[in-house]
């Protein structure tokens, strides 16, 4: 029998809210850089990325923070900034080699400014440069990225290939209640995803798929404090079915296998891959009045929303209104009161027959923009690009057959008459 | 023509630092391509087909007819393709079209005549079905014998298989003309096709206004953006042609030795360079990855891109604006050029790794990538 609504359930993992970062102090930290202040420059970009926390001088005292399972340490020592992150001791086993393969392959890597780096069997990840070449720009680049990835390859490492945690930073565990909640909503979520997964194997339609996948993540990260292998499992098998531009054959059976082996993760499993985790850096971008403009206010998204919901495909409107909102809920931290009213509607919602839900939801999103976006309502939106229309002769272009990657090509184009 | 047919053509790719394209020699040491293709720049590369570069140097330019004239420091050999110059294609003539399409190894691709005098912004092109793509630019157009007709230049982006080429009678006049002159770089006039051997704001023979035009950066190319001036002085600083390295825009690539060395910006914020110097072998893996990742080998790094092991190194552009850092900076460059060339026969001693594969394909792919 064909899925009739969703259900909802509020989140267990603790939600993020906007750390309020003072940009004032980025800019001043670039005009210390321009002056020659080094030391104060840094100063500054930490006092920036981590409002409250008590930065010291970095050559005396080392600054360490928490992000997820990585514990970061920065120091200033022989004129240099190292921040440096371990990720795991090596397993005693054949495995060794596949993980110091993963590391050379996924972990190392041109484009970034830290590198992984082995020390006897202990795997680190490192960023080492003069203070002189310090500039704020490299140090936010740094801090920002450098942890987010730690935490990202320190569970695979761990769960794939055996490796040993490495002072890893502690994560308080859920309680009975949180947990029995948790697994209940976890089991009902991936049941919902393969019944919607029929849905868009029966619908044929990728822009069906695409909500659907974007539920199927969204929800687990917007609920559940999930960290450890089993985030890094979905995030890995997320990044085939949730490919917008993937083959939708291969996202389906992507998506289905990830439901199977999702469905069967034992309790115990379950228990030792959720956490709340703590995070020094803001592990989420801060929610703005543009961002849910732009999602709910206009544009080709909402549109194509709207016209699904007044042309009978409530089923669609109402799937794209809750991973819309699910969506916003999982990835940016917002307001108390605009997270409160995201919630809301989703709670609402929930249960209702597709009509009812996209009717409801409808009504709420618009109302969203309405009390929160103010100036902001007119922002750009859509996920779906629109279709391109039949270029008309005085459009076209003449293209010049040179290859160029980077340059704007605009500079070479020439129009017809 | 088969493939084995176009191996042996005078047909080369040129290479500036604003992108690639193609060009067919005239004489042994003179090269016709596309005025889009060199300028601004005044010298430029043109591959061989064994790798090796070419320094080449921008004799005339016809900014309006798009053709110029590369006069190379060498003869690179190749069949010199004879211009057919008569206005005498038909309709339906099949076509082919030689050059280094989307920076490939030479290749051919067929089609006809869509029409042999098509009117577009003033000027007659040779239009055709055959498929254009970007790299194609300055190739020649070639009849059933093996004559050119056609100087490939653009096609139309909102349409299929819509591509012009500069009719062989147009480039025959520059070629002739070239051939008149001594000046050692001029520009043809838009308006009356006279030689211009210096900025001038107008015309002495027609008097045109030229600065609407902007033949001024013909003369004197604008500076290059501080990123590609330190990349190109810590090359030669190094010891490698930046001209002779230039990849397209803020993009190089050369060979240390054996070793392939590739830079590029990968975004706004970095600038990278790699070296993709072996395959691991078979046997004591476990050794040779703790060697890449453990041993000292900062400011570089090591990384498997496909199972190929590349040598790295990651500038951040604040790093370039640093200037009391530069000439460090530049040392890093040098020391990685001599580094990259080391690595991979130590890699083959030491760990029994095989050669990599290194083909201009692992370049578009970083590209693409980034």
């Amino acid at each position: 029998m064909a899925i009739t609504s969703l259900t909802y359930a509020a989140p267990v993992r603790r939600l993020p809210r906007p750390l309020n970062l003072d940009y004032a102090l980025l800019e001043a930290a670039s005009a210390a850089s321009d002056d020659g202040h080094v030391d104060d420059a840094i100063h500054k970009v930490f006092a920036h990325l981590f409002p409250g926390a008590a930065v010291g001088d970095l050559a005396a005292q080392p600054f360490t923070f928490v992000q997820g399972s990585s514990q970061v340490t920065a120091r200033v020592e022989d004129g240099q900034l190292a921040i440096t992150v371990p990720l795991v001791r090596l397993p005693p086993t054949g495995n060794a080699v596949a993980a110091l393969r993963y590391a050379l392959t996924t972990i190392s890597g041109s484009g970034q400014l830290y590198q992984p780096r082995l020390r006897g069997d202990e795997l680190y990840l490192e960023f080492r440069d003069k203070l002189t070449r310090m500039h704020p720009a490299k140090v936010l680049e740094v801090l920002r990225r450098m942890p987010v990835e730690a935490d990202r390859c320190d569970d695979w490492l761990v769960g794939q290939f055996g490796a040993q945690p490495l002072e890893r930073a502690a994560i308080e565990p859920l309680s009975d209640d949180e947990l029995a909640r948790a697994e209940a909503v976890w089991r009902t979520h991936w049941d919902e995803v393969e019944e919607l997964l029929k849905e868009s194997q029966r619908k044929r339609s990728t822009w069906f798929l695409n909500e659907v996948s974007a539920i199927a993540l969204f929800r687990v990260q917007f609920v559940q404090p999930i960290c450890g292998y089993l985030l890094a499992r979905i995030s890995e098998s997320a990044a085939v079915w949730n490919d917008g531009q993937g083959d939708p054959a291969k996202r389906e059976a992507a998506l289905a296998r990830t439901a199977r082996e999702m469905k069967a993760v034992t309790s115990a499993e379950l228990r030792a891959n959720l956490g709340h985790a703590r995070y020094a850096l803001a592990p989420l971008a801060e929610g703005q009045p543009s961002t849910l403009a732009g999602y709910f206010g206009s544009g080709d998204y909402i549109e194509t929303i709207d016209k699904y919901r007044t042309q009978g495909k409530s089923f669609e409107a109402a799937l794209a209104l809750i991973s819309s909102c699910t969506y916003l809920l999982a990835r940016y931290a917002w307001p108390e009161d605009v997270a409160a009213a995201l919630m809301d509607g989703l709670a609402k919602a929930g249960g209702k027959p597709w009509r009812d839900a996209a009717a409801l939801l409808w009504d709420h999103c618009k109302g969203l923009v309405e009390q929160f976006c103010g100036d902001a309502s007119g922002g750009e939106g859509g996920e779906p690009d629109g279709e391109g229309g039949e270029p008309d002769g005085d459009d076209a272009e003449l293209e010049a057959a040179t290859t160029d990657e980077t340059i704007d090509d605009s500079s070479r184009d020439e129009e017809t008459p | 023509m088969s493939a084995t047919d176009i191996t042996d053509l005078g047909v080369y790719q040129v290479f500036t630092g604003g992108g690639t394209g193609s060009g067919f020699l005239i004489a042994p040491t003179v090269l016709v391509t596309n005025c889009h293709v060199v300028a601004p720049y005044r010298q430029v590369a043109v591959e061989l087909r064994d790798r090796r570069r070419v320094l080449g140097t921008v004799r005339r330019i016809h900014p309006q007819r798009d053709l110029a004239i590369v006069e190379l420091a060498s003869a690179p050999g190749g069949e010199i393709l004879a211009i057919h110059a008569a206005a005498d294609l038909k309709p339906n003539q099949p076509i082919s079209i030689v050059g280094f399409p989307v920076g490939l190894p030479l290749s051919i691709t067929d089609g006809v005549v869509s029409n042999p005098s098509q009117l577009l912004d003033g000027q007659h092109f040779v239009q055709t079905d055959a498929a254009i793509n970007p790299g194609n630019s300055g190739g020649p157009m070639l009849d059933a014998a093996r004559r050119i007709v056609a100087v490939t230049t653009c096609k139309l982006r909102a349409a299929d298989n819509v591509g012009f080429g500069i009719p062989g009678g147009d480039a025959q006049t520059f070629i002739d003309g070239f051939h008149a002159q001594t000046a050692p770089f001029g520009v043809q006039c838009p308006a009356c096709d006279v030689l211009l051997e210096h900025a001038e704001r107008y015309c002495a023979s027609c008097g045109s206004d030229l600065e609407s035009l902007e033949l001024a950066t013909y003369f004197d190319p604008p500076a290059p953006h501080p990123l590609v001036g330190f990349v190109e002085d810590a090359l030669t600083g190094a010891g490698v042609d930046p001209v002779l390295a230039r990849h397209g825009a803020a993009n190089w690539s050369f060979y240390s030795g054996s070793a392939p060395i590739e830079i590029w910006s990968c975004c706004s914020e970095h600038l990278c360079f790699a070296s993709p110097l072996a395959k691991p072998g078979k046997q004591r893996l476990g050794d040779l990855f703790r060697y890449l990742l453990g041993a000292e080998h900062a400011p570089f790094a090591f990384d498997l891109d496909d199972n190929v092991i590349r040598l790295h190194l990651t500038l951040h552009i604040t790093d370039v604006f640093a200037h009391g850092d530069r000439a460090e900076l530049a040392a890093w460059v040098a020391k990685f050029v001599a580094s990259a060339d080391r690595f991979d026969n130590q890699l083959a001693a030491d760990f029994g790794c095989e050669p990599a594969p290194a083909t201009q394909l692992t370049f578009w792919k970083e590209q693409a990538r980034s």
